[in-house]
C-alpha cells in the first residue's frame, strides 16, 4: 500500500505535466483581424451599418470549439453621430462593452477540411447588451495550407437583445439586422 | 415695403444658417486620434495590467493612449507589442515595422481582448518614443 502510495506521488507531476502538454498541442486557429459587418438599413434612408476589422475568432480542431469576440466600440459606422448614437443609446457599449460568439461546428471533421469550400453548421450562442441569444447558421469553410476561411451571415433583431428603438427613428432602421462574417484563422 | 424685404431676407439667412449648423451637427467629422494629445502613456506591459482589471478599464477605453515596447508579431495593418497589445494602423505602414524592434505608438484603446489576453488598439499612428 505504502508502495502504491510512494509510487502515486512520483507518477502524479508526471501525468499532469502530460496533461498540460496535452492542452498545448491542441490545433488552435487564431484570427484576430476578424471582419464582422452589421446592417440593418431601410431603402430611401441614409445606411445604417458599420463594420469590425479586429475582432478575435479562435477555432480549436480538437474538439470544434469556436469563440468570437467583438469589442463593441470597435464597430465603425460612416456616419460619426450614428456611431455615437449607437455606443450611448442602443449598444451601451460603457456598460456592455463586448459582444461574444461561443460555439461549435458541427459534423465537422477538420481533418477534412480543403480548398474546396463547403458549407459548415454552426451553433452557439451569442451574447451583447447583457442578452443571450441562440444563433444558428451555415459557414463556408475552406482550408489552404495552414489558413482556415470561414464567411457567413446570419440575422437577429433588436429586440432579441432588448434594445429598444426610439419612436422617431423606428422607420429608418430596419427590424432585422444582418450580421456578416469573414474570418481567415491561422494555424497556432 | 423695404422693411418687409428686409424681414424675408433675414429669415431666410436664419433658415440657411441653421441648415448647415444642423448638417454640420449631423455629418461631422470622425476624431482624428493621430493630431488629439494622448490622455494617457504607458508600456505596453503596464497597459495591459490596467486593462485586465476589469473595475479600472473603463477610465481608458475610447481614450487616446501612448504606449511602446517591442514588436512581437505583425499581420496585415497590426501589430502586436510585447504580447499584450494588439494595434491597428490608420493608413499603410507596411515596410516601417520590423520584428523585435522597439516601437512607440498613438492610438485609441478599443478596449480588453480576454479570449486573447490581448489590449486592443485602433486608429494608431506611428510615434517617437521621446514626445
Amino acid at each position: 500500500m505504502k508502495k502504491l502510495k510512494k509510487l502515486l506521488f512520483w507518477a502524479m507531476p508526471i501525468l499532469a505535466g502530460l496533461a498540460i502538454s496535452g492542452i498545448q498541442a491542441q490545433d488552435k486557429y487564431i484570427d484576430r483581424n476578424g471582419t464582422i459587418i452589421f446592417e440593418a438599413s431601410e431603402k430611401l434612408f441614409e445606411e445604417v451599418k458599420a463594420k469590425h476589422e479586429s475582432a478575435t475568432v479562435i477555432f480549436n480542431a480538437e474538439n470544434n470549439q469556436i469563440a468570437a469576440l467583438a469589442l463593441v466600440k470597435g464597430f465603425h459606422f460612416k456616419n460619426s453621430l450614428m456611431e455615437e448614437h449607437f455606443n450611448e443609446n442602443y449598444i451601451e457599449s460603457e456598460s456592455y462593452p463586448k459582444a461574444i460568439f461561443k460555439g461549435e461546428l458541427l459534423n465537422l471533421d477538420p481533418e477534412a477540411l480543403n480548398e474546396n469550400s463547403t458549407e459548415v453548421t454552426v451553433k452557439g450562442v451569442l451574447e451583447l447588451h447583457g442578452k443571450q441569444k441562440e444563433i444558428e447558421t451555415a459557414l463556408k469553410t475552406q482550408k489552404v495550407g495552414d489558413i482556415i476561411s470561414m464567411t457567413g451571415e446570419f440575422k437577429v433583431t433588436p429586440a432579441d437583445f432588448d434594445i429598444e428603438i426610439p419612436k422617431i427613428v423606428r422607420n429608418k432602421i430596419a427590424k432585422e439586422v444582418h450580421v456578416k462574417m469573414d474570418f481567415k484563422l491561422v494555424k497556432k | 415695403m423695404r422693411r418687409k424685404q428686409y424681414i424675408v431676407l433675414a429669415s431666410s439667412l436664419f433658415v440657411f444658417l441653421l441648415a448647415i449648423s444642423a448638417y454640420k451637427y449631423i455629418y461631422r467629422e470622425h476624431r482624428d486620434i493621430g493630431s488629439e494629445k494622448a490622455d494617457f502613456s504607458m508600456s505596453a506591459v503596464e497597459l495591459k495590467t490596467v486593462l485586465a482589471q476589469e473595475a479600472i478599464a473603463p477610465k481608458y477605453i475610447d481614450k487616446v493612449i501612448k504606449t511602446h515596447g517591442m514588436i512581437t508579431a505583425i499581420e496585415q495593418q497590426s501589430a502586436i507589442i510585447d504580447n499584450k497589445v494588439q494595434v491597428n494602423f490608420n493608413g499603410d505602414v507596411s515596410g516601417k515595422l520590423s520584428l523585435k524592434n522597439p516601437i512607440a505608438i498613438k492610438g485609441r484603446c478599443v478596449g480588453y481582448d480576454d479570449l486573447l489576453e490581448l489590449v486592443k488598439i485602433d486608429q494608431a499612428i506611428l510615434v517617437s518614443p521621446n514626445n
